[in-house]
């Protein structure tokens, strides 16, 4: 990563670190949401902005991580040890589902996802006996990690999947990630593994949102099955990942920052109209700024540089 | 590079139907090491399914493929690639939103710490050196088939197949190609080429084979399957010979 976005990273996570001192719980709570929708919009980036398999239904992981996490918990597992056992499960159970799914392109795959996603909520909305069904599972007070403690775990998780991103992104796998999307048989043709790349994407995409999940159990201390198996969950990290720029780093960050300032104003404002302005800046970005707001500063760059070859030249 | 007996490539009794179109009917063919080979035919004739089928992005055929003493029928593209066996396509295919440079790093083997500096020096050497940072989709048409086949230089294969890689490419930069598959021939690469400029392929191929409707019809130097008649019959539908044309402008 070049050394000014390293420097923006620790800027930015120095800066997370240290609100809680002085800001309020409403504050808190309204950045550790913040910090989790960076955490799923990089980690849907990972597999979907990376190599173009748009999936619908990377809540099913979020989904199985606050079941899982909430079942760890009341069993008796440290809360810390659940977070990265429920990011671990996800892992795991996105290792078979990437296998079928993953052999399907565009609209297919989108599809297959979303149903995967309604699968999830079918199960822990049939399987009364472990999930208690639609009622839902309420933690105890008494065995839940504190409003700081969460905090600071998102912030950990949505700085590690950035970190991932960036590591990814800049490693000759990303490059091959990034062929994929741009023509999977002509990257093929060139060496390129696609089977095992994008298996590999997908399980890094599902590990933060199942631990992310845990942290939203803990934090909401309730897990039902619409709310964390929630196509619209999902429909927000695309939003977010597009408006900001899909399949770069900060984007996502970008995306996410922008969607969550913007709800949170408008929400108390102008409840009627929040989703409405978030549809409209979308459909703006994707009309005149298809590469996302990040892609601004690259028209700039490129447009400098074309003046200054003219200029060289002339 | 001076050929060997041994071919680089053979294909034995290669079928590929497609329902009930059979795009290729038992082809046998050999490229021998160190040659520059033509492959060609009237349109439709299964030139490019031949490749599809070799290169193993198509793998429905039956049959056998030799690459190099190994059996590679049914392998996937990636791994026919890693072995040495590389090929461009007919239409363009760089990666339009990868730089330059990308397009052609990406297609290094993987633990190929020099893959940069080689590709600094395929650029210099067609002097697209100045485009490194610019992104495919930026490209001339005939810039973008460039890189395209500068791109399957990178894995340094030892077999190269060409698919009218200077269709759509204006002249100074097709020149600027075959020199390169020259030059490269010269160093030991070995090129089948499919290429519908008999001028080309009668200057670059020692040999030639021609396929039509699957078949192959003709193999040899290009001097003996220009006057075969039944690559004639291909081409033009009947057989032209020379008794025949002076009958043709006696009624004309």
């Amino acid at each position: 990563m070049p050394a000014r976005q390293m420097l923006l990273a620790a800027l930015l996570v120095g800066l997370a670190l240290v609100i809680p001192q002085f800001a309020s719980d409403y504050y808190v709570s309204f950045l550790l949401q913040l910090l989790m929708m960076v955490a799923l919009a990089q980690s849907w980036n990972l597999i979907s902005g990376m190599t173009g398999y748009v999936s619908f239904g990377h809540a099913a992981f979020f989904g199985i991580g606050a079941y899982a996490g909430t079942l760890l918990l009341q069993g008796g597992s440290p809360w810390w040890l659940t977070v990265l056992e429920a990011g671990a499960i996800a892992g795991l159970v996105s290792v078979p589902l990437g296998l079928l799914t993953l052999r399907l392109r565009g609209p297919y795959f989108a599809i297959a996802m979303l149903g995967l996603n309604e699968v999830g909520r079918a199960i822990a909305t049939l399987w009364v006996d472990v999930t208690r069904g639609g009622n839902g599972i309420t933690i105890s007070p008494a065995i839940l990690p504190s409003l700081s403690s969460n905090y600071y775990t998102m912030l950990l998780l949505a700085a590690a999947v950035t970190a991932l991103t960036a590591w990814v992104y800049h490693r000759r796998f990303g490059l091959e990630l990034r062929a994929i999307r741009e023509d999977e048989g002509a990257a093929e043709m060139v060496g390129v593994n696609t089977t095992r790349n994008k298996l590999t994407a997908f399980v890094l995409s599902a590990l933060v949102p199942g631990a992310v999940g845990t942290v939203y159990a803990f934090y909401t201390s309730y897990v039902n099955p619409s709310s964390v198996f929630s196509p619209a969950l999902n429909i927000q990290m695309i939003v977010m990942v597009i408006l900001g720029g899909s399949g770069t780093v900060w984007g996502p960050v970008l995306g996410a920052t922008l969607v969550m300032i913007l709800r949170e104003l408008l929400w108390a404002n102008f409840p009627a109209l929040h989703l409405a302005a978030v549809g409209g800046l979308l459909l703006l970005c994707m009309l005149f700024l298809p590469g996302g707001l990040l892609s601004l500063g690259q028209s700039r760059r490129r447009l400098r540089a074309e003046l200054a070859k003219g200029g060289g030249s002339g | 590079m001076a050929e060997r007996a041994d071919p680089i490539l053979r294909t034995h009794d290669l079928h590929r139907d497609f329902g009930g179109v059979h795009a290729l009917r038992g082809v046998d063919l050999q490229v021998r090491r160190g040659s520059i080979t033509g492959l060609i035919g009237p349109n439709g004739s299964g030139k490019t399914t031949f490749f599809q089928v070799v290169s193993g992005v198509d793998r429905g055929a039956s049959g056998e493929v030799w690459f190099d003493e190994q059996q590679i029928l049914g392998l996937k593209p990636y791994e026919i690639y890693q072995r040495g066996l590389a090929r461009t396509f007919q239409l363009s295919r760089v990666f339009p939103n990868l730089t330059v440079l990308e397009n052609l790093v990406v297609a290094a083997h993987r633990h190929d710490a020099g893959a940069r500096e080689r590709a600094l020096g395929l650029l210099e050497r067609v002097k697209l050196q100045d485009y490194l940072q610019v992104r495919g989709e930026d490209l001339s048409y005939g810039q973008q088939k460039l890189v395209e086949f500068l791109r399957v230089l990178m894995s340094e294969p030892s077999l190269i197949l060409l698919d009218e890689p200077a269709a759509g490419v204006n002249p100074t930069l097709r020149q600027t190609l075959w020199e390169m598959v020259r030059h490269l021939n010269a160093l030991g690469t070995t090129f089948l080429v499919i290429e519908h400029n008999m001028e080309v392929i009668a200057d670059l191929c020692t040999e030639v084979y021609v396929l039509s409707e699957g078949e192959i019809i003709a193999h040899g130097d290009f001097a003996a399957i220009r006057n075969d008649e039944r690559v004639l019959e291909a081409y033009f539908g009947k057989a032209r010979t020379p008794a025949a044309d002076r009958g043709h402008d006696a009624h004309a």
